[in-house]
């Protein structure tokens, strides 16, 4: 299959046959087969029923021909009346049939594509952006679940050209040969258009996806583009996205709208051939003139579905297309799953890291040879210039990411055995980004445990030291918070965040900068009430703030990737390594010499 | 305004596109309506000449026959108007198909422009409030049913009232006894359509915004992803997605199911039934031809076509409808900063700051606490300012004030002596350069993203910041350098990386006044301290604010702002605070030997 050259397919996105896309799609229809049976009995008599009412005018005319009063027309009338309102009953009940299963497929879908975002790699968020994820999920799954109402009048349409087929052959087999001459151009037509349908259609929905990625991502940093002014050129920019679907939307409309008219056009040669040739066959006494008519009557339903049958198949194409996207999406490659048999236990703290490499980027080292043991209990620091690698370890740990080398153990078991849930949930872990969900305050401190109490809550909430601010919110805990946290400054996010760490009560305490934005006398506050905590658990404590690390048992020095050094407080300054140097710079800061320094450069 | 009238004058706004649309429907209409004449008469013709065998010869595969020579002219000459209709019929069906979608994805293309471009210009205050997920349902599903009510709605609409009128003016001429049937069951159409609407209608709006709903909770699972990893909530996450899928499932299947019990077809059927009848009537009581009563039941026939497409439409227009109305309310919205209308320049290259009365709470009139409160201060022009104070104290709120995110409710900020509101937005923040606390970047190359707010930099000029940043060192790590391209918010740099790009960013706009929230707060006192160096020189001669935990840094500002809970609770220099001010010194207490207080210490 030809490969689109557009730069707007993801990473991840695949080719699938038509074969493997139907038969995934018909998978979805399983559950409701029963409903299925009903939609194929309905189609069915809705293509038998069909061919009756024209046959009834014709039977009419008939007796008005022979003279006949229109008593006699009048069983023929009733029956149409009959025939037709059966016929709408049906059709009814197929289109609340269909709905339903429609609805309950476009539903199963979305969940399913949802159940796969759950699982997917750290990896697959941090390369694709979340407004094209988001368009997948919900613009394409619709799109997908379109299909189930195409295929039900395709199918329908079929079959009733096949019925119509037959009674027309039973009326006049003449007539139906030169009806049927035209039939092969439908078809080549049909197929021209396949190709071009679906490669337009996906270029399209790219195009859209591309449009909610722009979207999205001005709408959240809206203060960054009012901050610089830029509102002028981002909206230039997202003019010429914008665009670009336009472009896309219109190619797409010619291949799609095309289908429909030059079939129709084809269609006009048949009706020309069948007034032609049926006058002939009336001349020549082969034919009643009312057959002609009934031919012309039914020729309404014999063209119109091989017209639509034709142009389905290129519709269904575009359906094809959004089912290549969602499938990719699902499908895209998890690395990080859990191991057949999981190990579910209750962890002691032990972590030892043993030649640990790690790479986000083939070929950019982000750990090297990293050998680390933690002994249950202990307390860490773990420091380093930015970019060392201090939050790769602890995402590693949590294992959202797996070790390009080596193996990371806790209790002596490597991390990839254990069952990752169990794992994490017993890990708790204070990022450095902090994230806050909408929802009340109350709401995310109990993140992590629903059922917490609020003795416990308000545990926490003055080891943070937060109890203060949540008093001074208009609801206090149960305050409204808006999307990450809105409504809250950066440094009570950060202590809402904390908190909710806490709560969970983790054998493992990361704190990666958790109280960087709060100031040095708040931050003191909550070390104190800290140390009660920390007590009998292993921590690893991130800090740019050397002050916040002096209690740790073992400081870590991460440069580059690299252990460079390892001991405590008094035994690395000593050492006079880099620590001694972070140490120094960051105290130095406070003499009186390093002020007048910085003032010489200012004074220039 | 309404959004009815909004969305019209989207619409009018493409004149071309709609005359062209109009004039082929009418083509195709035309073409289609007048076909079913085209076979009454060779009916006509049949009739005539059934039986009556002459010489003319058509041969073909299967036999011979003879034909009346003047009547199968006759039919040939109308089976040819047929097909030459039946072209015309195509053809102009292909240009008001493709021009109706055309114009459908010409006015979503706009609308969405208009709504991107308003977003822009609203309120930090809006922005606070929104949910982005439910922004994205309305930028795209609520466009895409605006879309899709155009076209095909739009046609259908016109080619339900031509066709209409065109049979119906046929069956008047044909028979006007006959239409008068159709006259009777008009009463039977609009109880049909009334109905259907009101049921259709709440459950449109519910739709919409149950989808509005769902969004927002998606983009937040898809943002929030981390979080929901490390406290392993994704069985949670996915009840919670459960439930709300199934809502919308449940609201769509009902109306997919009043949309199926649309009766007014059967209504259509009735009547074409009864006309049948009635028509054979006359036919018998010789009132009416034969084929004149085919003709008629054909256009009769034609009717099905309209009374399913008004349904279809409506059902459309209903949703369309909810959605014009949903993206025209949230863009409607007045919550715009106002700008004045006489701006005044930036006068001069230093900011000289004055804070006056300044307070400030969000949300308005709420039960909200002030952020702040009756702010007093002088900040000279060139200094080094920086703020100190509690979490949630107002440091950051100040800033925005400043640049204008917000309006203080009370007192006034002037910038070399004019009020900050008497500028123009641009004007005023194109010469303030910041580094926010949570730092946004975008999912763009490193060099965009420096270049942010000077898009033509060159490359000299980006290096160049981002050497002063700290920044060029790591980036040529990198295995594109510059062009590499970062996650959303930038997700796959460390803290501080991302910190150190945001300090070039803000640097390279050459700003007069230099925001700093906490902008070093994921960055190692050496590289600090580097940084500081580095930039000194560009800094000097501009006022520049550092919000900033580390107490080296505050030392050594020029002036120093103590806030706490909204109020400023005192400000001057380091070696003034620190004997005066209990919360000054609460910060330096653990780590140094502090002189005794000078004053005692305040309540
Ligand atoms: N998701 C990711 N994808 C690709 N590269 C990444 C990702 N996360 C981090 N990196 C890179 O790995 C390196 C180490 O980053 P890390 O976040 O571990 O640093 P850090 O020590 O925590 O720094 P800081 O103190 O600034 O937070 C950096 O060069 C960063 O760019
Ligand atoms: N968008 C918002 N909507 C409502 N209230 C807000 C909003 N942003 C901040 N606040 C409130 O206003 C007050 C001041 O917040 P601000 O962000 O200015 O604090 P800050 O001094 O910068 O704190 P931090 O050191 O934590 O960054 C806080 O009480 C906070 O809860
Ligand atoms: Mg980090
Ligand atoms: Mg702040």
């Amino acid at each position: 299959m030809m490969r689109r050259t557009t730069g707007t397919t993801e990473a991840y996105d695949r080719k699938y046959s038509d074969i493997v896309l139907l038969s995934r799609f018909f998978k979805y229809l399983t559950p409701y087969v029963l409903m299925l049976v009903g939609i194929v009995i309905g189609i069915l008599a809705s293509a038998v029923v069909t061919i009756f009412p024209p046959t009834m005018v014709q039977n009419a005319f008939d007796a008005l021909d022979a003279g006949e009063g229109w008593i006699a027309v009048l069983p023929f009338a009733l029956w149409y009346l009959l025939l037709s309102l059966f016929l709408w009953v049906i059709q009814v009940v197929l289109g609340i049939m269909v709905t339903i299963v429609t609805q309950k497929v476009i539903k199963q879908i979305q969940i399913e594509t949802y159940i796969s975002l759950q699982e997917h790699d750290m990896m697959f968020f941090d390369t694709n952006a979340t407004g094209r994820i988001m368009s997948r999920v919900t613009n394409d799954s619709q799109e997908l679940a379109d299909m189930l109402n195409i295929v039900t009048q395709f199918i329908s349409n079929l079959f009733m050209l096949v019925t119509v087929l037959v009674w027309m052959f039973i009326v006049n087999w003449r007539l139906t040969f030169i009806t049927l001459a035209m039939a092969p151009f439908v078809f080549v037509v049909a197929f021209l258009f396949r190709r071009i349908t679906r490669l337009t259609t996906g270029d399209w929905r790219a195009a859209i996806g591309e449009v909610n990625a722009s979207f999205q991502e001005s709408v959240s940093g809206i203060s960054v583009a009012k901050a610089f002014g830029r509102e002028a050129k981002s909206k230039e920019e997202f003019t010429v996205i914008n665009h670009a679907t336009f472009y896309y939307a219109k190619k797409r409309a010619f291949a799609v709208m095309g289908v429909w008219p030059l079939m129709d056009g084809i269609s006009v040669i048949g009706v020309f051939g069948i007034t032609l040739y049926g006058s002939a066959l009336i001349f020549g006494n082969l034919a009643s003139p009312s057959v002609i008519l009934l031919f012309l009557l039914l020729l309404n339903r014999f063209l119109y579905p091989l017209v639509r049958v034709a142009s389905q198949f290129s519709t269904i194409q575009s359906g094809f297309a959004a089912m290549e996207r969602i499938f990719s999406i699902v499908d895209a490659k998890k690395e990080i799953t859990n191991p057949e048999n999981p190990i579910t236990r209750e962890i002691e703290g032990t972590i030892a890291l043993e030649q640990v490499h790690h790479q986000y980027v083939p070929g950019e080292q982000v750990l090297k040879d990293i050998n680390l043991d933690i002994k249950t209990g202990e307390s860490i620091a773990v420091v380093g210039h930015t970019g060392a690698g201090k939050t790769t370890i602890a995402s590693l740990l949590m294992r959202f990411y797996d070790i390009y080398k080596g193996s990371i153990k806790i209790d002596g078991v490597d991390l990839r055995e254990y069952d990752m849930y169990n794992l994490r949930s017993q890990i708790g872990l204070v990022s450095q980004d902090v994230f806050l969900f909408s929802g009340t305050v109350l709401d995310n401190i109990r993140y992590g445990k629903l059922d917490a109490t609020i003795d416990e809550v308000n545990e926490v909430i003055n080891v943070v030291a937060a109890q203060e601010f949540i008093d001074a919110l208009p609801d206090g805990l149960n305050t409204e918070l808006g999307e990450r946290g809105k409504g809250l400054s950066a440094g009570q996010r950060q202590m809402i965040s904390f908190a909710r760490t806490l709560l969970t009560d983790p054998k493992i305490l990361i704190l990666d900068e958790a109280t960087a934005a709060v100031d040095a006398y708040t931050e003191w506050k909550i070390q104190e009430a800290l140390d009660k905590l920390l007590a009998n658990r292993t921590s690893i404590v991130i800090a740019h703030r050397l002050t916040t690390i002096k209690n740790s048992d073992r400081i870590i020095v991460l440069d580059q990737g690299q252990i460079v050094e390892e001991g405590d407080h008094d035994s690395l300054i000593e050492k006079g390594g880099l620590y001694s140097e972070l140490y120094e710079t960051y105290f130095k800061h406070q003499s009186a010499e390093w002020i007048s320094e910085i003032s010489d450069v200012f004074a220039d | 305004m309404g959004y009815k009238i909004w969305f019209v004058k989207h619409l009018l706004k493409e004149k071309l596109l709609l005359i062209i649309l109009i004039t082929f429907l009418v083509i195709f209409i035309g073409t289609v309506s007048i076909t079913p004449l085209f076979i009454g008469d060779i009916f006509e013709e049949l009739v005539k000449e059934t039986g009556q065998v002459t010489k003319y010869l058509l041969s073909n595969g299967f036999h011979t026959i003879q034909i009346n020579s003047s009547s199968f002219k006759a039919i040939l000459i109308t089976a040819l108007f047929i097909g030459v209709a039946g072209i015309i019929r195509a053809a102009a069906d292909f240009i008001q198909s493709y021009v109706d979608e055309v114009l459908a994805h010409k006015v979503t293309k706009n609308v969405t422009a208009e709504f991107y471009n308003d977003l822009l210009e609203k309120s930090q205050e809006f922005h606070d409030r929104v949910r982005i997920g439910d922004v994205m349902a309305r930028a795209t599903y609520d466009t895409r049913q605006m879309n899709i009510f155009i076209a095909p709605g739009i046609k259908f609409l016109f080619e339900a009232s031509f066709t209409l009128i065109f049979s119906v003016s046929l069956m008047l001429w044909i028979s006007p006894k006959l239409t008068l049937l159709l006259a009777a069951a008009l009463p039977f159409y609009i109880i049909a359509i009334y109905d259907y609407n009101r049921k259709l209608r709440p459950i449109s709006k519910a739709q919409m915004e149950q989808n509005g709903l769902l969004n927002s909770r998606l983009q937040e699972s898809i943002t929030g992803i981390r979080v929901i990893r490390g406290f392993v909530k994704e069985k949670e996450e996915i009840n919670q997605f459960d439930i709300e899928t199934d809502k919308l499932r449940d609201i769509n299947t009902k109306r997919g199911i009043i949309s199926a019990r649309y009766y007014a077809v059967a209504i259509t059927v009735l009547i074409i039934a009864l006309s049948f009848l009635w028509g054979s009537f006359e036919v018998t009581a010789g009132n009416l031809a034969l084929d004149e009563l085919i003709t008629y039941v054909f256009l009769m026939m034609t009717l099905m076509m309209p009374t399913w497409q008004v349904g279809w439409t409506l059902t459309q227009f209903q949703i369309g409808m909810a959605a014009a109305k949903r993206i025209f309310e949230m863009k409607e919205r007045e919550e715009y900063v106002p700008e004045s209308s006489s701006p005044i320049d930036w006068a001069g290259s230093q900011g000289t700051i004055l804070f006056k009365d300044v307070s400030f709470s969000y949300n308005g009139e709420s039960t909200r606490k002030k952020a702040l409160n009756n702010i007093n201060l002088e900040v000279p022009g060139g200094s080094t300012v920086a703020i100190i104070g509690n979490p949630g104290s107002g440091k950051s709120t100040l800033m925005k004030l400043l640049m204008r995110l917000y309006d203080p409710s009370d007192g006034t900020i002037n910038i070399n002596g004019t009020n900050i509101k008497e500028m123009a937005l641009s004007n005023l923040r194109e010469h303030i350069g910041v580094i926010e606390q949570e730092v946004f970047l975008f999912s763009k190359s490193i060099r965009d993203n420096i270049a942010f707010g000077k898009p033509d930099a060159t490359q000299e000029e980006i290096e160049h910041f981002a050497e002063l940043a700290q920044a060029h060192e790591f980036i040529m790590g990198f295995e594109n350098g510059y062009d590499t391209v970062v996650g959303e918010r930038g997700v796959t740099l460390s803290g501080g990386q991302k910190q150190r790009i945001a300090i070039a960013r803000a640097l390279l706009i050459d700003p007069s006044i230099l925001i700093l929230d906490d902008a070093s707060s994921a960055i190692d006192a050496e590289t600090e301290r580097k940084i500081q160096t580095a930039i000194a020189n560009v800094l000097k001669n501009r006022t520049t604010f550092i919000i900033t935990h580390r107490l080296a840094t505050i030392k050594n500002a020029d002036l120093i702002m103590v806030l706490r809970n909204g109020l400023l609770i005192d400000s001057g220099k380091h070696d003034e605070l620190i004997l005066r001010n209990i919360d000054y010194r609460r910060l330096f207490e653990r780590f140094s030997e502090l002189p005794p207080m000078q004053i005692k210490e305040e309540k």
